[in-house]
C-alpha cells in the first residue's frame, strides 16, 4: 500500500515541478500584492505605510453606498455585462460555426482576420469613430437623416439608442476574441462524429445542435463563468469615452468604473479608490463561488473549480 | 469534391454573411485611415468622411519628423511582443496540462488559487512598489514584460479546460502504457494535440503585448526605453501639452496636426500587425487545422 | 473544499506577509533641524543631490546637458547637485501618485490644488511652516503671496511667480470682428460685469447674418463653467463667494440669480444656433476651432498678453471681450505650488535648494529655455529667442512652462512679448480687487465622502446646463436637488464654519 503511494507521488511529482514557474509568478505577480488589499481599511499615509497606517473601518466605502444613483449605477454596470455576455456569446459562436463550415481557405483567412482587427484599436481611437458617425454637427448619421428629409438627432442628448449603441460597440471591438476560442474549440471536434452524422443523413442544423454545440459546451461554460467574475466590472472607456461623458447620459452610461472616476476626479486618496475594487472583487468571487457550485451540481466535470 | 446542392446554398448564404460581417468589422477602420489622411482643418470643418475634400500627409509627417525614434520603438516592441508571447505560452502550458487531469491531487485547490487571481488584485500601488522597488525592474525591457501579462489566469482555465474537453484521456493511458512519463506526455501528445488553442492563446498574448501602453507608463521614466505604444501616447499629450500651453513665439508649432494625429498614431500603432499578419494567419490556420487531424 | 482551499491560502498569506515589507523612512528626526538657526553652506561635505521633479512641454534631446550645466551652477553656489526628473502632465498624473505613495526619492515636486487634502492626509508633504527659516527669499519674492498655501495651520508649498488672476475673456478673430465694425469698447458696460451680454448676442447675430456656415462660438468653456471669474470657491465649487469674493457668506452659485442668467444667455445662442451643436460633448479645444477657420470665438481665461499668445495658437489676429473684472483669490495663486516631499533625506537642504530656486536667474533660464547658446541666446532687446538654424521643431530643449517654474520673471521673456513684460504683470497683479477671503483655503478631508459624490453630480450636469443644451429651469431644478441629496448643504455648512474660524484668526 505505502510503496504505491510513493509510486503515484514519484508519478505525479514531475506534473507539480511543471507548475512551479506558474505559482512561483502568481505569488509575486499577484498574491503578494494583494495584502494591498488592506488599504481598503485603512487611513493610508506613506510615512506609516500601508501596514502600520490607522484602521478606518468601512469609511472608504461610503461614498459607494450613499450616493442616490447607486441603484442606477449597479443596475447599469450589472445589466450591461449580462447583454455582453449573451450578445458575444451568441453572435460569437454563430460566427465560429459559419467560419469553420467555409470551404474556401482565402475567404476562411479574411473572415478570420477582419473579426479580429477591431481588437486592435484602442477604445479612445473607437470613442472619435462614434463620434464620426453621431456627431450633432456634421456626423454621418445626421447626414443621412437630413438627406432622407428628418431632423437631425442629438445623439449625445437622447438615451433612447445608447444601450443599443454599447452593445453594438462592444460586440463590434470584442466579438473576435471569443469567436476564435469557439473556432479553436470547434477544431479540436473528432471529425469522424461527422462523417457518422452525414451517413445518417443528419441535416447541417442537426449536426451544429446534436454535434458542434454539445462539444463546445465546456468552452461555453469556462468563459460564462469568468464574465460572471467581472459582473461588477466595466470597461471604462466604452461607457465614459465612447459616450463623450455626456451628463445627459448618465442615466444609461454610468456605472461603477465611471463613478468612481467622476467621483474622486478631485480628491485621489488610494484607501478609496481600492474601496471600489474590493467591492467589485467581493461581488465577483460570491457570484463566481456560486456560480461554479451551480455547474458542479450539474456536471462535475465542466466546474472550474 | 462535389458538394450537393444544399451544400452549395449553404456556402452562398455563410459567405454573404461572413462577407457583410467583414465589412461591418473593417469599414470603420477605413474610416480611421481615411480620417489619418485628412487635411486638419478639413476634419474640423466638415468631419469625418470616407472620401475627404483635401488630402493631407502631414500627420504622418510628424510622426516621422524623428523616425529613429519611431523604429527604435517599434524594435522594443516586437522583442517584448516575442519574448513575452514565447514565455507566457510555456508557462500558460506547463500549468494547464497539470489542471487538466482530473485524478491530480489538490487539483482543484490549485485550479481555484489561478481562477482567484483573476478576482483579486492588491491594485496598482502594491504592484508597482514589488516590481519597481523590490525586484528592480524599472527602465528595464522587463517592466513590459513582467508585471500582469506573462501568465494570466484567464487564459490558463482557457486552455486546461480545452486539454480537458478535447484531448481524449485514453491517449494518455496509451502513452503510460507505453512506458512514457509526464513530461514526455506533455511534449509529445499535449502540445501537438493542443496546438488550435495554444495558437489561439498565443495570438491574444502577442496582440495584448503589442497593444499595452500601460506598464511603460508606470515602470518606464527613460525616453530611449518606450515602446511604440508609449511612444505614441506620450506624442498625443505632448502635443496636447504643447497646443495648449505654448505662447508668445511657438507659431511654426501650429502647423501640427492635432485632430487626425491621433488617427494617424492609431494608424501607425497597427500598421505592421496589417503587413504581418497575413503571413502570420498561414501559419495560425495551419495550427489549427493540425490539431483537428486526429481520431 | 473551501476548508482546504482556506487553509492553504493563509499558509500561503503568512509566508509572503514576512517577504512584504512596504514602509516609507520615518522623517520626524529631521523636524529638529528646521528649529535651528540657518546654517551658512558648507562646501566641505559631500553634495546632497536634490531629486526635482518638474512639468515640461516635452522631453527634449538636450535634457542631460541641461542637467549638467544646473548641477555646475548649484555646485558652485550650492555644493548640491540636481537629479532633474522631466515629466510632461499625461506621464505627472500617472506616475507621481506611485512615486508618493511607495515612497520613493523625492525631495521637490509641483503639486495640484485638488489635491493638497489628499496629500497633507496621506503625509506626502512637508509643512514648509516649520522650514521657514530657509525660505526667507521666497516669502521676498513671493510677498503676500507666500502664505495663500495654507491649509489650517499647514503651509503646503509656495507658489509660482505669475499673473493673479484669470478673468474670463471672449476671443474673437479680429478680421471678421472688425468687418461687421465693432471695438472692443463697445461691449464695456457699467455693470458688475463690465461687459453688456446683450452686445455679443448683438455679435453673434450679426456674425451670423453675415457668414451662416460659420460657427460664432465653440471650445470648451463659457461663462457658469468659469466659475473662479466671478466669485471665491475656496478650493472646490461646493460653497462660493458671490460678487468676486467680496461677502463672507457662503452661498450654492449654482442657485444664484447669477448662474442662471449665464444659463439662459447660453440657452439663447444655442437655441439661435450661434453655438456649435457639439459644444457639450466635443473636448477639442476653442484654439483649434479657430485655427481651422470655421469658428468666430471661443471663451477661456485671459490676462495681459493673450492676445499674443492666441495668435501663436490660432494663426489668426484676435481681439479679446473680456468677460469679468479682474480678481485675486486663493486659489489663483494655490492652484498649482512647489512642494517639498516627505520622501525627502534631507528637508533642510530641500529648502535651501528651493529658495535659491526663485532668486537664481540662471536656474530659472535653464529649466525653462535649456542652455545659453544652444537652445536660446540673447537677441539685441534683451529677450530670449532661437538661436541661428534652431527653431520649435529641432530645438533640443524648450519649455515655455514659466507659470510653473519657481520665478520666470527672474529669468528671460521669450521674443514676441513686450521687453517690459513683468512690469506689466506686476502692475496688473497690483490692481486687482481681491477675495475677502483672500489666503483661506477649504480643507475638505471632513467632508470627503459627500464631496466625492458632489463631484459626480456636478459632471453631470454642469456641462449641459451652462452651454445651455439642456432647458435651463428644468435643469437647474434636477441640478440644484441632485446637489442638495448629494450633501451640498453638509459641505456649505463646514465650508462657512472654516471660514468664519479663519476670518476670526486674522484680526
Amino acid at each position: 500500500m505505502k510503496s504505491k503511494t510513493l509510486a503515484k507521488l514519484k508519478d505525479y511529482l514531475p506534473l507539480y515541478l511543471m507548475m512551479i514557474p506558474g505559482l512561483a509568478y502568481l505569488i509575486i505577480n499577484n498574491y503578494i500584492p494583494m495584502f494591498g488589499i488592506v488599504v481598503a481599511f485603512k487611513k493610508f499615509n506613506v510615512v506609516d505605510g500601508i501596514y502600520r497606517s490607522p484602521w478606518n473601518g468601512l469609511k472608504n466605502f461610503e461614498y459607494l453606498f450613499t450616493s442616490n444613483d447607486a441603484g442606477t449605477i449597479i443596475r447599469n454596470t450589472m445589466l450591461y455585462n449580462v447583454a455582453f455576455i449573451i450578445v458575444n456569446n451568441v453572435v460569437g459562436i454563430i460566427l465560429a460555426i459559419m467560419i469553420c463550415d467555409v470551404l474556401h481557405d482565402s475567404l476562411k483567412k479574411l473572415y478570420q482576420s477582419s473579426i479580429l482587427l477591431p481588437f486592435l484599436v484602442s477604445i479612445v481611437v473607437v470613442s472619435y469613430i462614434v463620434f464620426a458617425l453621431l456627431s450633432h454637427e456634421n456626423g454621418m448619421f445626421n447626414a443621412i437623416l437630413k438627406a432622407s428629409g428628418k431632423d437631425p438627432a442629438q445623439w449625445y442628448n437622447d438615451t433612447t439608442w445608447w444601450p443599443l449603441i454599447l452593445i453594438v460597440v462592444n460586440c463590434w471591438k470584442g466579438v473576435g476574441y471569443g469567436t476564435l476560442i469557439y473556432i479553436a474549440a470547434i477544431a479540436g471536434i473528432d471529425n469522424s462524429f461527422y462523417e457518422a452524422a452525414e451517413l445518417d443523413g443528419a441535416s447541417k442544423l442537426q449536426q451544429i445542435t446534436h454535434i458542434t454545440l454539445p462539444c463546445i459546451v465546456p468552452s461555453i461554460i469556462t468563459l460564462m463563468i469568468m464574465s460572471v467574475g467581472r459582473i461588477f466590472y466595466s470597461d471604462f472607456g466604452l461607457f465614459y469615452q465612447v459616450p463623450q461623458n455626456s451628463g445627459s447620459l448618465y442615466s444609461v452610461t454610468n456605472t461603477i468604473d465611471t463613478y468612481v472616476y467622476r467621483a474622486l476626479i478631485a480628491s485621489g486618496g488610494i484607501g478609496r479608490s481600492s474601496a471600489a475594487g474590493v467591492l467589485q472583487s467581493v461581488v465577483g468571487f460570491v457570484l463566481v463561488v456560486s456560480v461554479n457550485a451551480l455547474v458542479r451540481k450539474i456536471s462535475k466535470e465542466n466546474a472550474i473549480f | 469534391m462535389v458538394l450537393s446542392k444544399g451544400s452549395r446554398i449553404y456556402q452562398i448564404i455563410i459567405n454573404i454573411v461572413l462577407l457583410l460581417v467583414t465589412l461591418f468589422m473593417i469599414l470603420p477602420l477605413v474610416l480611421l485611415f481615411m480620417s489619418s489622411v485628412t487635411d486638419e482643418n478639413t476634419l474640423i470643418v466638415n468631419g469625418y468622411s470616407f472620401f475627404p475634400a483635401k488630402f493631407s500627409l502631414d500627420a504622418y509627417r510628424y510622426i516621422m519628423t524623428n523616425s529613429a525614434t519611431v523604429f527604435r520603438a517599434y524594435g522594443i516592441t516586437i522583442l517584448v511582443t516575442a519574448v513575452g508571447t514565447t514565455l507566457s505560452i510555456i508557462m500558460v502550458t506547463l500549468m494547464a496540462f497539470p489542471l487538466s487531469l482530473r485524478d491530480l491531487p489538490g487539483r482543484n485547490v490549485l485550479s481555484f488559487l489561478v481562477f482567484f487571481t483573476m478576482l483579486f488584485n492588491g491594485g496598482l500601488v502594491p504592484t508597482y512598489i514589488l516590481w519597481s522597488s523590490t525586484i528592480g525592474i524599472k527602465n528595464t525591457i522587463w517592466a513590459y514584460i513582467l508585471p500582469n501579462f506573462l501568465m494570466s489566469a484567464f487564459n490558463v482555465i482557457l486552455v486546461r479546460t480545452y486539454f480537458q474537453s478535447s484531448i481524449p484521456y485514453d491517449l494518455y493511458e496509451a502513452a503510460k502504457i507505453d512506458g512514457a512519463n509526464y513530461p514526455t506526455i506533455y511534449w509529445r501528445v499535449v502540445l501537438p494535440l493542443g496546438k488550435p488553442i495554444i495558437v489561439t492563446i498565443g495570438l491574444f498574448t502577442g496582440l495584448t503585448y503589442w497593444n499595452d501602453w500601460t506598464n511603460g507608463l508606470y515602470y518606464i521614466t527613460s525616453s530611449s526605453m518606450l515602446s511604440i505604444q508609449s511612444l505614441l501616447n506620450k506624442m498625443i499629450q505632448d502635443i496636447q501639452a504643447l497646443s495648449a500651453l505654448s505662447t508668445a513665439d511657438s507659431g511654426s508649432l501650429m502647423n501640427i496636426p492635432q485632430v487626425s494625429i491621433r488617427m494617424a498614431i492609431a494608424f501607425v500603432a497597427i500598421l505592421p500587425i496589417l503587413i504581418i499578419y497575413p503571413f502570420l494567419q498561414k501559419y495560425f490556420a495551419s495550427g489549427i487545422m493540425l490539431g483537428a487531424v486526429k481520431g | 473544499m473551501s476548508k482546504k482551499i482556506l487553509s492553504l491560502l493563509l499558509a500561503l498569506l503568512f509566508v509572503v506577509a514576512s517577504l512584504s515589507g512596504c514602509t516609507a523612512k520615518d522623517s520626524s528626526s529631521d523636524k529638529d533641524a528646521a528649529n535651528g538657526e540657518p546654517s551658512e553652506i558648507n562646501f566641505d561635505e559631500e553634495p546632497y543631490t536634490i531629486n526635482f521633479l518638474y512639468l515640461v512641454a516635452m522631453e527634449g534631446t538636450d535634457q542631460q546637458k541641461v542637467n549638467d550645466a544646473v548641477n555646475e551652477l548649484t555646485l558652485k553656489e550650492l555644493n548640491m547637485k540636481v537629479n532633474m526628473i522631466p515629466m510632461t502632465f499625461g506621464t505627472y498624473m500617472s506616475q507621481l501618485p506611485l512615486m508618493l505613495s511607495s515612497g520613493e526619492d523625492l525631495d521637490i515636486f509641483p503639486a495640484m490644488a485638488n489635491q493638497f487634502a489628499t496629500y497633507i492626509e496621506s503625509k506626502y508633504i512637508v509643512n514648509c511652516d516649520d522650514y521657514a527659516a530657509y525660505t526667507k527669499d521666497i516669502y521676498e519674492v513671493l510677498g503676500e503671496d507666500a502664505a495663500a498655501g495654507y491649509v489650517g495651520d499647514f503651509l503646503v508649498g509656495f507658489s509660482n511667480v505669475k499673473e493673479r488672476s484669470y478673468p474670463a475673456g471672449l476671443v474673437c478673430r479680429k478680421d471678421i470682428f472688425e468687418e461687421l465694425g465693432y471695438k472692443v469698447e463697445d461691449f464695456a458696460a457699467d455693470n458688475q460685469y463690465g461687459v453688456d451680454f446683450d452686445k455679443i448676442t448683438e455679435l453673434f447675430a450679426a456674425v451670423k447674418a453675415k457668414y451662416p456656415d460659420m460657427i460664432c462660438l465653440d471650445g470648451t468653456s463659457t461663462m457658469g463653467i468659469q466659475t473662479e471669474s466671478y466669485g471665491d470657491n475656496m478650493g472646490n465649487v461646493f460653497g462660493y463667494l458671490e460678487g468676486y469674493g467680496q461677502t463672507t457668506t457662503v452661498t450654492n452659485w449654482f442657485e444664484s440669480d447669477e448662474f442662471r442668467m449665464f444659463a439662459e444667455i447660453n440657452r439663447e445662442w444655442f437655441t439661435s444656433g450661434y453655438v456649435s451643436t457639439d459644444i457639450a460633448v466635443n473636448s477639442d479645444s476653442g484654439e483649434i476651432k479657430v485655427k481651422a477657420g470655421n469658428c468666430f470665438s471661443y471663451i477661456t481665461n485671459v490676462k495681459p498678453n493673450t492676445d499674443i499668445e492666441k495668435l501663436a495658437q490660432t494663426g489668426y489676429e484676435v481681439v479679446v471681450v473680456p468677460l469679468s473684472k479682474p480678481m485675486k483669490h486663493t486659489n489663483a495663486v494655490t492652484a498649482d505650488l512647489l512642494v517639498v516631499a516627505n520622501a525627502s533625506k534631507d528637508k533642510v537642504k530641500a529648502f535651501q535648494f528651493l529658495n535659491w530656486s526663485y532668486k537664481s536667474k540662471e536656474f530659472n533660464d535653464l529649466i525653462n529655455w535649456g542652455v545659453e547658446g544652444l537652445d536660446w541666446v540673447e537677441n539685441e532687446d534683451g529677450l530670449a529667442c532661437y538661436p541661428e538654424g534652431v527653431d520649435a521643431f529641432n530645438v533640443g530643449y524648450h519649455n515655455d512652462f514659466g507659470f510653473i517654474y519657481p520665478n520666470q520673471m527672474a529669468g528671460h521673456p521669450w521674443v514676441g512679448n513686450p521687453t517690459n513684460i513683468w512690469d506689466i504683470y506686476a502692475e496688473y497683479n497690483a490692481n486687482t480687487a481681491k477675495s475677502q477671503a483672500f489666503g483661506f483655503m477649504f480643507n475638505s478631508v471632513p467632508v470627503e465622502t459627500e464631496i466625492a459624490q458632489l463631484n459626480s453630480v456636478y459632471e453631470q450636469y454642469y456641462k449641459d446646463i451652462a452651454f445651455g443644451v439642456i432647458d435651463v429651469d428644468q435643469g437647474l431644478a434636477d441640478f440644484n436637488k441632485a446637489l442638495y441629496d448629494a450633501g451640498l448643504q453638509k459641505v456649505i455648512d463646514e465650508k462657512q464654519r472654516q471660514l468664519d474660524e479663519w476670518l476670526a484668526n486674522q484680526k
